[in-house]
């Protein structure tokens, strides 16, 4: 159509030339040309994209792939989903994280890539002086932010619950990961979209494609560029507004871009707001002056890890903990709180 | 050979008239919402026309003035419910309890951005 309408407009004006000869010759290279630049732009065009949809990790996933392949690659990649998710899901029964949580013995063997991911969560313990605790799940059952009529859990039941949270208590040396309690539990949500992000994107760049996206429940990878080559455009949603209100937008090649904030799952009550990020030295949501962390790095394991860390230590520790990890942290933007 | 002429750049126009109308129709025939519950496609429809589709027992989305939005669900969250409308290529609001995702098709209004992080 674009290409019609300039050999239409052009075809007007030659009619005013007094020898129609040349104009009906013009018309004809015109229309013939418009025809051949119209099937030569199909056939140069790269791939577009295409994309899937798919329901993982009790969030949604978003990947979108440019290739010859695409199908076939998007049914592989929703396979990876459903294996990783026998890994790291700490609710199905057959997971393996699952197995961990309701081990017999404090000492076990387990697969690498589970070591790999309550590796980097023990680092971040420590990192984080305690703050991102991979042990917290007994706490994080008590509250429900998806309610319709949300509560408070009972403050008793949080101290309780709090006697099992211990990330000091967890070690791993290679595959062998042992508890010094039993009462121990693993839970990886902070960690492991970020982890299964990275292996689709690797497992994408083993099928030789340069240009995909991959959005996992709002962690985004990309590889590469655009189909045309320009960069991609990621724009970060502005904390409390409406889901899918943008407050910047940013250009990102090749990179992961993940955020965190207290704005996520959150209600109010009485007038006080109540969010998932949750305090491991007391129960409740954390006190921080931070809305939103958002991470630009080229691992999106090591993008989530920092950006719920960030939210969790408040500006002052953030900026100097992300000042001090440039080497990983491409790109980071923490937003204020408005109290 | 002069009126020749002139019948010939009279039928090019009109060929190439039909072909700019064919496509200018068929571009706007391709601005499309698609329904998918849990991955699976379950409609389509154009954006050319105001209309409201109950999606399973708990949605109902609305197209209105060529745009979409989430007009009631039952999920506990109602982020679905607050989502701003969308309009442009590749946007989607997505009901993560119900699994429902409505996904915009337009050929010439394309987002502002790819996807979004949050």
């Amino acid at each position: 159509m674009d290409v019609s309408q300039p050999g239409k407009m052009r075809s007007n004006n030659r009619k005013r030339v007094p020898r129609p000869g040349i104009g009906c010759i013009l018309s004809v290279f015109l229309l013939a040309g418009s025809l051949f630049t119209a099937g030569c732009q199909r056939a140069s065009d790269s791939p577009s994209l295409v994309s899937r949809q798919g329901f993982y990790f009790d969030t949604s996933i978003t990947i979108s792939v440019a290739s010859d392949d695409a199908e076939q690659i998007l049914d592989d990649c929703m396979k990876l989903c459903g294996e990783k998710e026998l890994i790291f899901s700490r609710t199905l029964e057959n997971s393996e994280l699952y197995q961990v949580n309701h081990r017999t013995q404090n000492t076990l063997n387990v697969s690498g890539e589970l070591a790999e991911v309550i590796q980097t969560g023990i680092s971040f313990y420590e990192l984080s002086d305690g703050m991102l605790d991979i042990t917290m799940a007994p706490v994080c059952d008590l509250w429900d932010f998806k309610s319709e009529s949300p509560v408070l859990p009972p403050k008793d039941k949080i101290v309780e619950a709090l006697t099992h949270v211990d990330g000091s208590a967890v070690h791993i040396s290679g595959t062998q990961l042992s508890f010094d309690r039993d009462d121990i539990q693993i839970d990886l949500g902070a960690l492991a979209k970020g982890y299964i992000a990275d292996c689709l994107k690797s497992f994408l760049k083993d099928q030789g494609v340069v240009s995909a996206q991959i959005n996992l429940g709002g962690n985004v990878l990309l590889v590469g560029s655009k189909p045309d080559g320009s960069a991609w455009k990621v724009g970060i949603q502005k904390p409390f507004a409406d889901r899918g209100t943008v407050e910047q937008v940013l250009e990102i090649t090749d990179q992961s871009v993940v955020s965190s904030g207290i704005y996520e799952r959150e209600f109010e009550l009485d007038g006080v707001q109540y969010y998932h990020i949750l305090d491991p030295h007391t129960g409740y949501p954390v006190q921080t002056d931070l809305a939103q962390a958002t991470i630009v790095s080229d691992s999106s394991l090591l993008g989530d890890a920092y950006s719920t860390t960030c939210v969790l230590l408040g500006h002052e520790k953030a900026k100097s903990l992300t000042d001090a990890h440039q080497d990983v942290i491409k790109n980071c933007i923490l937003t204020e709180r408005v109290i | 050979m002069k009126k020749n002429d002139f019948m010939l750049i009279a039928v090019i126009l009109a060929v190439a008239g039909a072909v700019w109308l064919f496509h200018s129709f068929s571009s706007r025939q391709a601005d499309y919402l698609t329904v998918s519950v849990d991955g699976a496609i379950v409609g389509e429809y154009p954006l050319s026309k105001d209309l409201e589709i109950p999606i399973g027992k708990g949605n109902i989305c609305r197209i209105e003035d060529h745009k979409v939005f989430m007009a009631s669900a039952d999920c506990p969250d109602q982020i679905c419910v607050h989502h701003t409308a969308i309009q442009a290529d590749g946007e989607t609001i997505i009901c993560l309890p119900n699994k429902v995702t409505l996904t915009v098709h337009h050929t010439k209004q394309q987002s502002e951005v790819d996807t979004i992080v949050s």
